[in-house]
């Protein structure tokens, strides 16, 4: 097992330096860069002194290099607006959005994953069409709308809960809603289609053909290889979470990283939209090796190759 | 020497042909029924959209402001939705925004289509190497964060029709080419290849007459889902101010436009929000019906 | 080992007419039509047809193990006393796996990949209340032993994907002993497995008949099976039962077309040295929704005459032990049997 987790870490680490680089150049394409930061009636000789301050002048791939450099030992850079430290910043703003996320796929996997194995027992029946229906609802709704949908019911019309800010528990309650029904329908869908494959096994006939329980058969024999795809989706959708939240967070106006990202993407403030693009990217990978490892901790398949 | 056997009675059943399943699970395929009808009723809306709007998108009248749709008190059919902060009707917009909406889903959809199918099918064929590039390849496009890249994008490259397209595309190649390959290898192992292999075929004409037919159905039903989605990301990005620009009406933008006069005038949220609702689930419908009623092992 | 019907006690399983029907959005399909068998103690009962006969769906009917959309009746399906298709759900469980067990066809997919095998075995013994962790543990390790697998208790925290093709039949073998069935439902046992390894296999279950007194039901499409394994046989075709006769007399006189067309479909070679011309039934297996009114297999019967459509055909006995269903006589197809024979050999 350890050859194979060795493998998808190199993997992972190609994937890590490919996107760095790709983010590193995108934002590098948006056009002369020391021109749009000294202004428009910037004459060329201060367009120089920007380009010498920042080392925009340097060929590409040196500044990458610089770049890559300063990130392996913490330092991201500061922003072009506020002149603070990238990595504060984004510190500072990460709790609200890691906090989101895992509340948002926690909600979504205690919904999904029991309904996911209802929906399988009882096929076809009122259970399995309702989830079926709630499923395409998560999938098609547009998340912007449902979010502002929730507000004006929950908050205008009721007035159970705030609209907007992050100061309370209650103020994350819309959020969390709004983000778990954005996974909600693929973990369902998985968990169903798992327990379908699950049931229909020969070794499930042959758990009822050893005359054992409904409860040993379902759970016992099929959840366990039904719930192993579901483990590496989770920690995907963790990983979507983390980057979607942009939305959320610009509807409930809540000071996370999608903000900030959404921000400085307005102001084209480069360092810290790299910075998150990398740091996004970053986490993906090392989820989606956690729920590698996760897999081959449940499958006995993969452990004992 | 005993008789012959007694010839084929009725007792035996005729196989109808693949075509005819299809037409046959079709006729009664509710779903894909009603997404058909949806989806060609915005199609319809896009093609057609100068003929069937009741009003010019971009007229304002700031005498006529937030006008009540048809069913408040004081509504008129002059304007059956409404108008807008600025006076524009609202069903005119909202059926201009299909337009918008269509193409962009559409044209997403059939760029990543292209492109991901091509290095999926090329990387399931071929295997080795190029197949490894290639699965590294999707392996770094799903390690990035797609809406912010998207916005990142449309920052730098602007919010014209032409570009939304092509930067949604990029986002959703990924899954094409996840599903071509793997749909491609599946095939590949199949005997039919290995004859044509055999009689000295060339790649290109292999991939053309013997994979692309089998793997079709399943790359129209992934690119049916990512239309939707990439309806969906459009729609966000509008509203977030980064898609397409006002005063072109996309239905996001008129969501972020209703957005200020949300809490007394709900409906200049709801009624966009709901169309792209239902464009979306008619897509997915439809997605789902065309592989309930070609799949092949659906069929016992 | 032959039992002599005369002296033999009551049978263990007596099936009168059993009738099942599958619900398809195309119709109901009528997997077996009016099937009736019995099964003594001790020994090895054999169902022989081709894939769809409805051989297999009989014995899930028995144990309750029909897919939802099949339901079953007969007017009589009586398992050691037990009216098997109106007992309730908890009273099947109580008996599966119990009193009889089965046996099914790939033991890589019957054998769950994620638990162990000593999980596995012990679990339907301490199910049935036979006892707890310890002594399943130790009935576990004495079947292992029994089917000839070394070391094992470490054996028990294998897990499936980690033993050979053969030796998890054998597992399964020993997880159908674990509770000392009086009937063991095999089907298609050895179908999954190489050639060598089928051999050992079905000397395997013969020896453990033979030692724990089991009646075996085997389920096959392999004449070759029933030759070496079985005492009694029965024939079955789209869904009917056609023939049933002591495996010997099956062989040597074979009444049924379709048995004479299954005996001499098997390839064999001349004295001569040279392969003798491959035998086949014309023709296409009926259409199971329809329910056919006389014999099924007329229309690729070389000996089908008017009769044979004109009314329900029976089985009926042409010895005490061996009956078919056919309308023409012992005789005439004796008759037919003894020319197919010198035919093949003059040819």
């Amino acid at each position: 097992m350890w050859s194979y987790f060795l493998k998808r870490l190199g993997i992972a680490v190609l994937v890590i330096i490919a996107v760095s680089i790709i983010s590193f150049v995108l934002l590098r394409l948006s056009g002369d860069l020391a021109r749009d930061l000294a202004g428009e009636d910037a004459t060329p000789a201060q367009v120089e002194q920007i380009e010498k301050l920042y080392g925009l002048d340097k060929p590409l791939y040196v500044q990458y290099f610089d770049w890559a450099f300063k990130a392996l030992k913490g330092d991201l850079g500061r922003s072009l607006y506020s002149n603070e430290p990238v990595f504060n910043l984004i510190l500072s703003r990460l709790g609200v959005t890691a906090l989101l996320a895992v509340l948002g796929l926690g909600v979504a996997v205690v919904v999904a994953v029991p309904l996911g194995v209802f929906a399988a027992v009882y096929r076809n029946s009122w259970i399995d069409r309702c989830s079926l229906g709630l499923a395409v609802f998560g999938s098609a709704i547009p998340n912007f709308w449902f979010a502002l949908i929730l507000i004006y019911f929950f908050s205008v019309k009721l007035r159970w809960l705030p609209i907007t800010g992050s100061e309370s528990w209650a103020h994350f309650v819309l959020p969390t809603i709004t983000l778990s029904t954005m996974v909600m329908p693929q973990i369902m869908r998985l968990t169903r289609g798992g327990m379908i494959e699950a049931l229909d096994s020969e070794y499930v006939k042959m758990a009822w053909a050893k005359g054992l329980g409904p409860g040993v058969v379902f759970f016992k024999h099929a959840l366990r290889n039904a719930v192993l795809p579901v483990v590496a989706l989770a920690a995907v959708s963790l990983g979507f979470l983390l980057g979607g939240s942009v939305i959320v967070e610009a509807v409930f106006s809540l000071n996370g990283i999608g903000s900030l990202a959404y921000e400085s993407i307005r102001r084209a403030d480069f360092p810290i939209v790299q910075s998150i693009l990398f740091m996004l990217s970053f986490s993906y990978v090392l989820l989606t090796l956690l729920a590698d490892l996760i897999n081959a901790r449940l499958d006995p398949r993969i452990r004992l190759h | 020497m005993p008789n012959a056997p007694a010839p084929l009675d009725n007792m035996d059943v005729a196989m109808p042909t693949p075509w005819q399943q299809t037409w046959d699970m079709a006729k009664y395929h509710l779903g894909l029924q009603i997404g058909l009808v949806i989806v060609l009723s915005a199609a319809l809306c896009a093609l057609f959209a100068p003929f069937l709007a009741p009003a010019d998108p971009f007229a304002q009248d700031l005498g006529a402001r937030l006008a009540p749709p048809i069913w408040e008190a004081g509504g008129s059919w002059e304007h059956i939705f409404g108008t807008d902060g600025f006076g524009r009707d609202v069903l005119s917009r909202l059926i201009y925004g299909a337009q918008v909406t269509m193409i962009v889903g559409f044209g997403a959809a059939v760029f990543s289509g292209l492109v991901g199918s091509t290095l999926g099918i090329v990387g399931g064929y071929l295997g080795g190497r190029v197949d490894a590039l290639i699965i590294f390849l999707i392996n770094v496009k799903l390690a990035m964060p797609g809406v912010l890249i998207a916005l990142s994008l449309v920052s730098i490259f602007g919010g014209s029709l032409l570009s939304i397209t092509i930067i949604l595309a990029l986002l959703f190649w990924d899954r094409f080419a996840v599903v071509a390959r793997t749909a491609t290898q599946q095939v590949r192992t199949r005997e039919f290849i290995a004859a044509a292999e055999c009689s000295g075929a060339s790649k290109v004409w292999i991939i053309f007459r013997e994979i692309l037919p089998n793997i079709a159905n399943q790359i129209i039903v992934i690119g049916s889902l990512e239309m939707a989605i990439a309806i969906l990301i459009e729609a966000a990005l509008s509203f977030l101010g980064l898609g397409i620009q006002p005063p072109t009406p996309s239905w996001g933008i008129l969501v972020s436009e209703g957005r200020d006069f949300m809490f007394f005038k709900p409906h200049l949220i709801v009624i966009p929000g709901l169309a792209i609702f239902i464009l979306v689930i008619g897509i997915n419908l439809l997605g789902d019906g065309i592989r309930d009623v070609t799949e092949p092992q659906g069929r016992n | 080992m032959p039992v002599n019907q005369e002296t033999a006690a009551e049978p263990i399983l007596s099936v009168r007419n059993l009738k099942v029907a599958i619900r398809t959005p195309v119709g109901s399909l009528h997997a077996t039509d009016g099937i009736s068998y019995d099964v003594y103690p001790g020994e090895t009962f054999a169902v022989v047809g081709e894939s769809g006969c409805g051989k297999s769906i009989s014995s899930l009917a028995l144990m309750g193990l029909l897919p939802r959309a099949a339901a079953a009746t007969a007017d009589l399906c009586t398992f050691d006393g037990h009216p098997m298709l109106s007992l309730s759900r908890r009273e099947l469980s109580q008996i599966r796996g119990d009193k009889i067990s089965m046996i099914f066809q790939d033991p890589m997919t019957s054998l769950n990949p994620v638990y162990t095998i000593g999980n596995q075995l012990t679990e339907v013994y301490i199910r049935h209340g036979k006892g707890g962790r310890k002594e399943a543990t130790e009935r576990a390790v004495f079947l292992l032993e029994r089917v000839g697998i070394k070391n094992a208790a470490q054996r028990l925290k294998s897990y499936p994907h980690q033993l050979s093709g053969g030796l998890r039949q054998r597992v399964v073998i020993a997880m159908a002993m674990m509770c000392e069935p009086k009937l063991i439902i095999a089907d298609e046992p050895t179908t999954a497995l190489d050639v060598t390894v089928q051999t050992r296999t079905l000397a395997l279950l013969a020896e453990l008949q033979r030692d724990f007194g089991l009646a075996i039901i085997l389920i096959t499409h392999d004449l070759g099976v029933v030759a070496s394994m079985a005492d009694r046989v029965a024939v079955m075709y789209a869904g009917r039962i056609v023939e049933t006769a002591p495996t010997r007399e099956l062989f040597a006189a074979p009444l049924h077309p379709y048995t004479q067309g299954l005996i001499q479909c098997i390839p064999n070679f001349e004295q001569s040295g040279e392969p003798s011309h491959l035998h086949t039934i014309p023709g296409m297996v009926p259409s199971l929704f329809k329910r056919h009114h006389g014999c099924t297999f007329h229309n690729r019967c070389a000996f089908a005459t008017p009769e044979c459509t004109a009314a329900p055909v029976e089985l009926r006995d042409a010895t005490e032990t061996h009956r078919y269903a056919c309308v023409h006589t012992e005789q005439e197809l004796l008759g037919y049997w003894r020319d197919a024979e010198t035919q093949e050999v003059v040819r």
